[in-house]
């Protein structure tokens, strides 16, 4: 009882609701209109954005999840990045935070201390503040963050506004779902787990940070949904996506995992989200599971004008060596993403 | 035929404990039971990877029953959600098909698209459930086989499992990458004459 992960059934942000299930949910809601909510939960985007007066608006979002790892100050971490990110892909700044925490009554609390204090290191590297939280008894624990960040109203990054000929740069490797999956298998390597965690403890800070001073088109953070979802709400219903297959970063153990068959149930999910939207039947079997993996605390997702891309490229490498140009934006075709 | 109860076993634990008893010798088959449709369709996906039989029986929205055989395939489940390749399984190198590539580019056009589009086809290249028996690499394609190309792993890769990899030396030498060659070895026109005169498939990049 006094393991992490013994009370979890699934972990990460591999314990999301589906992307389908989800928009099914949110329609229809009833709500009051107001047109200082720039970006609202219609959009399917990393955060909301609203105006608080002419120059400035207030980004809030909300992310926790259950264990993927059974080290609770790596928990704390990764959760209260993978909750910054949100606020980062905004084009924002983040300004203060909550704990958001459900634990079981009968675990030791110097657990739950060790995972809010790998949370307020986050938080202090972000150079936001800790306002507060709410804590509740659970059966499986849970933590995460809400945040609430500002962002000038010119600098607003959406994530559905790409224009055609951009590029998109990828920042972090693909395959945290599938390590993590092995991980709770007990056949990953403790080599490969340690790869995986510096991953998705690392703050998108850096990245977004890289992005001022360009003509950014849209960003994203990678998250529970995987890249092809991600890739399918920024093409909206207005552009197509060509993604260059041998660019993607991955973690080549993550791939050979998939090999192994080694996948998740939320990779599976995302896969039957995507049917019909793209066809991956002609990617190796292992790269269409990497396409489809759940990341937690993914990266950015960055679309660049063309002549602008290998600068910022080059820019984001000092501090995110892996990143890529994993492809560009088209013309809307027949179909919304496809594979070179 | 084996029992396997990972009801209430989040993915890839079903998958997981499947392959082990699918890889013991006197294993002709197993049942497994699991609460969700997803992981049926993970379990699915291993099946068909390795070439088994598979069918399942949903008793109830929480309730399947999978059969998985290692011998003979049975027939596809109908309204099966897969819709990726099965994983092809990997033989020796095929005899006497030859790629012979002589840029560093991909088609006319863009240099950059080309550069772009030769990688992804020599990555496609290691995919391939047949892998060809030699490359040959001369002219602007010395280039590919050189330190500082991105394909070298994808190369290295090929050639580790018996792909014979040829660079042209005349084409070293003219490009100055003497001492750059990262895989494969050198070889001279009669070298390539040879191989591709006795290659009975020949794709030309």
């Amino acid at each position: 009882m006094n393991s992490l992960l013994d009370n979890c059934t699934s972990g990460g942000c591999g314990a999301k609701i589906g992307p389908g299930e989800l928009s099914k949910l949110l329609t229809g809601l009833p709500g009051l209109v107001d047109e200082n909510l720039i970006v609202g939960y219609d959009s399917c985007d990393d955060a909301g954005v609203y105006k608080f007066d002419e120059k400035y608006s207030i980004v809030t979002t909300a992310d926790f999840f259950p264990p993927m790892v059974d080290d609770p100050l790596i928990f704390g971490r990764i959760a209260a990045s993978n909750a910054l990110s949100d606020i980062y892909a905004m084009g924002g700044k983040p300004l203060s935070a909550l704990n958001l925490v459900c634990f079981p009554q009968s675990m030791d609390m110097g657990i739950l201390r060790e995972i809010l204090t790998g949370g307020a290191e986050k938080i202090m590297e972000a150079s936001a503040v800790l306002a507060g939280g709410h804590s509740i008894y659970d059966k499986e624990p849970k933590y995460g963050l809400a945040v609430t960040g500002i962002v000038e109203n010119d600098k607003i990054i959406r994530n559905n506004t790409p224009e055609v000929g951009h590029k998109l740069i990828l920042t972090k490797p693909l395959g945290t779902g599938i390590i993590m999956a092995a991980l709770r298998g007990g056949v990953a390597s403790a080599d490969t787990v340690k790869k995986a965690v510096t991953s998705m403890e690392r703050l998108n800070k850096y990245s977004a940070e890289k992005m001022r001073g360009f003509d950014i088109g849209a960003c994203t953070d990678i998250t529970g949904f995987g890249l092809l979802a991600h890739a399918l709400e920024m093409a909206s219903d207005k552009v197509s996506i060509v993604i260059y297959a041998g660019e993607i970063p991955y973690f080549v153990e993550a791939y050979q995992y998939a090999e192994e068959f080694l996948v998740t149930a939320a990779g599976q999910r995302n896969r039957n989200h995507l049917a019909g939207k793209a066809d991956v039947s002609r990617l190796p079997f292992a790269l269409q599971e990497l396409l489809f993996d759940p990341q937690t605390s993914g990266g950015l997702l960055i679309c660049v004008p063309p002549g602008q891309s290998a600068d910022l490229l080059a820019s984001i490498q000092t501090d995110d060596p892996v990143a890529r140009v994993i492809g560009e934006i088209v013309k809307r075709g027949k179909d919304i993403i496809s594979f070179v | 035929m084996e029992i396997i109860d990972v009801l209430g076993k989040p993915c890839p634990i079903p998958v997981i404990e499947s392959k082990k008893a699918l890889a013991k010798k006197d294993t002709s088959g197993v049942l497994v039971k699991v609460d969700n449709i997803v992981a049926v369709q993970n379990l699915e996906k291993m099946a068909n990877g390795y070439g088994y039989g598979f069918s399942y029986v949903e008793n109830s929205k929480d309730s399947y029953d999978v059969t998985i055989s290692k011998d003979e395939k049975s027939p596809p489940t109908p309204n099966a959600a897969y819709n990726g390749l099965p994983v092809a399984r990997r033989d020796a190198a095929h005899r006497g098909l030859i790629v012979v590539i002589s840029r560093n580019t991909m088609g006319e056009g863009a240099e950059e698209l080309g550069k772009i589009l030769i990688k992804g086809f020599i990555y496609s290249l290691t995919e391939l459930p047949v892998l060809p028996e030699c490359l040959i690499f001369f002219n602007s394609g010395a280039y590919l086989t050189s330190d500082g190309s991105n394909t070298i792993d994808d190369l290295r890769k090929m050639e580790e499992r018996g792909v014979e990899i040829f660079t042209c030396g005349t084409c070293v030498n003219y490009y100055g990458l003497q001492d750059k060659l990262a895989v494969g070895a050198i070889t001279d026109m009669y070298g390539i004459t040879e191989k591709m005169a006795s290659a009975s498939n020949i794709i030309n990049i």
